[in-house]
């Protein structure tokens, strides 16, 4: 029996110690996904405690037989999404959602000279379109597989490899605009 | 190579997060390469997956910080998905042994019998109240055939006491051997009370396995001064200093 098993069964008892030793390993995979989807800490972490208060009232239909990250996310991502709509319903709360990107630039808009690589990558994210974004940090962040990831979101496999193609190229493409480039050398025939 | 063929091995090698190189796997960089200086299509691909490759290399993922786990555990708790201190405190390993388990409906046996023994004496008032004037005076009417010798009371008493001296003794003697570990306080009647072996049918089988028994003290004890002042034969009403 997997420690994730054994940990959801004593969660399924009500043990809080148990339940607190989940949250401590799941709630910052959950909340990190809330945030690059919503783009707002609060929003972020009202979403990530309302999926999570979820996955304790759901734990019982998780098939044990299966990764638990994936189904958390699922839970997570589907959240995201319901809030996403209500935000596009409410015209008012576009202007008090701080977007992800522009709070990175302005965070570090004195420290841009100084970014290493990864660092722009980072900030290149933050201009990605949701969707891209999300599946971009579904695979190389949490190495989830196109699979688990159409799970995820709800979508073809197909539309997923296609969605990180293209969060490949943007992120390229952005990273180029700011003056990043390969090391020449490999351009280079030896 | 075509750029078909090209743009797929380009996609592997970043799925697999890596890119492909003279370091990483020379043969095929040699092929793309191959490829790149006479397709600009493709070596604008390539630029942009060494690009991307190498960023993901050096990409260490934020993970902001969140602890919400006091609010998530609250309103879990509000919808009774968390169980009571109660609920969850596992057994001790005396109550979920099975000598544990087994003690308590020993110890309630006691009691029953403890309460069975102390109506019999409220059920039979004169057997206690042999030289209590004020209880002689509550039944001067009886008739001379129904009031019972002194010395038949104090056989009944002693019945009576022997009675609940065995029981007791069977029950605690099963007590002591199921509590091993535990220190049973189990009290010596037919030495505390004095009663005489002609009268005593408690078997004495048990008596040299219980160790943790208090042996009787030299002095005669506060039970043996009240019955021997209960049962004295003068009608006297002396004082008992205990």
């Amino acid at each position: 029996m997997s420690e994730d098993v054994q940990l959801v069964q004593r969660c399924l008892s009500g043990d809080e110690l148990s339940m607190r030793a989940f949250l401590g390993k799941y709630q910052g995979l959950v909340f990190s996904l809330c945030f690059r989807m919503l783009g707002h800490r609060e929003d972020a972490e009202d979403v990530a405690q309302d999926s999570l208060v979820r996955v304790f009232r759901n734990l019982e239909k998780w098939d044990q037989q299966r990764p638990i990250k994936p189904w958390l996310l699922t839970i997570a991502a589907n959240r995201c999404r319901t809030a996403l709509e209500k935000r596009s319903k409410l015209p008012s709360q576009n202007d008090l959602a701080i977007d992800l990107a522009s709070e990175r630039r302005e965070h570090s808009k004195h420290e841009q000279d100084q970014l290493d690589i990864g660092e722009e990558l980072e900030l290149a994210l933050g201009e990605l379109r949701d969707d891209y974004r999300t599946c971009f940090v579904m695979y190389h962040q949490e190495e989830l597989s196109y699979q688990e990831i159409g799970e995820v979101l709800g979508c073809p496999q197909g539309t997923i490899k296609t969605w990180l193609h293209r969060a490949r190229a943007q992120l390229a493409r952005r990273l180029q605009e700011r003056g990043v480039v390969a090391d020449p050398s490999a351009l280079e025939t030896t | 190579m075509n750029c078909q063929k090209i743009r797929e091995q380009l996609d592997a090698a970043l799925d697999d997060q890596c890119v492909i190189s003279s370091q990483t796997n020379a043969p095929r960089h040699a092929e793309v390469l191959s490829h790149v200086e006479s397709c600009l299509d493709c070596r604008v691909l390539y630029e942009e997956h060494l690009l991307i490759g190498t960023a993901l290399a050096a990409w260490v993922p934020q993970r902001p910080t969140v602890d919400l786990t006091d609010r998530v555990i609250d309103a879990a708790r509000q919808e009774g998905l968390v169980a009571t201190v109660r609920s969850v405190v596992r057994p001790s390993p005396a109550e979920s042994s099975p000598q544990g388990r087994n003690i308590w409906p020993t110890i309630a046996t006691v009691a029953l019998v403890l309460v069975a023994v102390a109506i019999v004496f409220r059920e039979n008032p004169g057997t206690i109240a042999v030289n209590d004037p004020a209880q002689e005076q509550v039944v001067p009417d009886q008739p001379p055939e129904l009031l019972r010798q002194p010395q038949d009371q104090v056989a009944d008493i002693s019945h009576l006491v022997a009675d609940a001296q065995s029981a007791w003794q069977g029950i605690t003697s099963r007590v002591s051997h199921q509590a091993s570990g535990f220190s049973v306080f189990v009290p010596d009647l037919k030495n505390e009370l004095g009663i005489s072996d002609d009268l005593n049918s408690a078997p004495d089988s048990d008596d040299s396995s219980d160790d943790a028994v208090p042996r009787k003290s030299p002095e005669p004890s506060a039970v043996e001064k009240a019955f021997e002042f209960l049962f004295k034969d003068d009608d006297s009403a002396g004082t008992l200093t205990i």
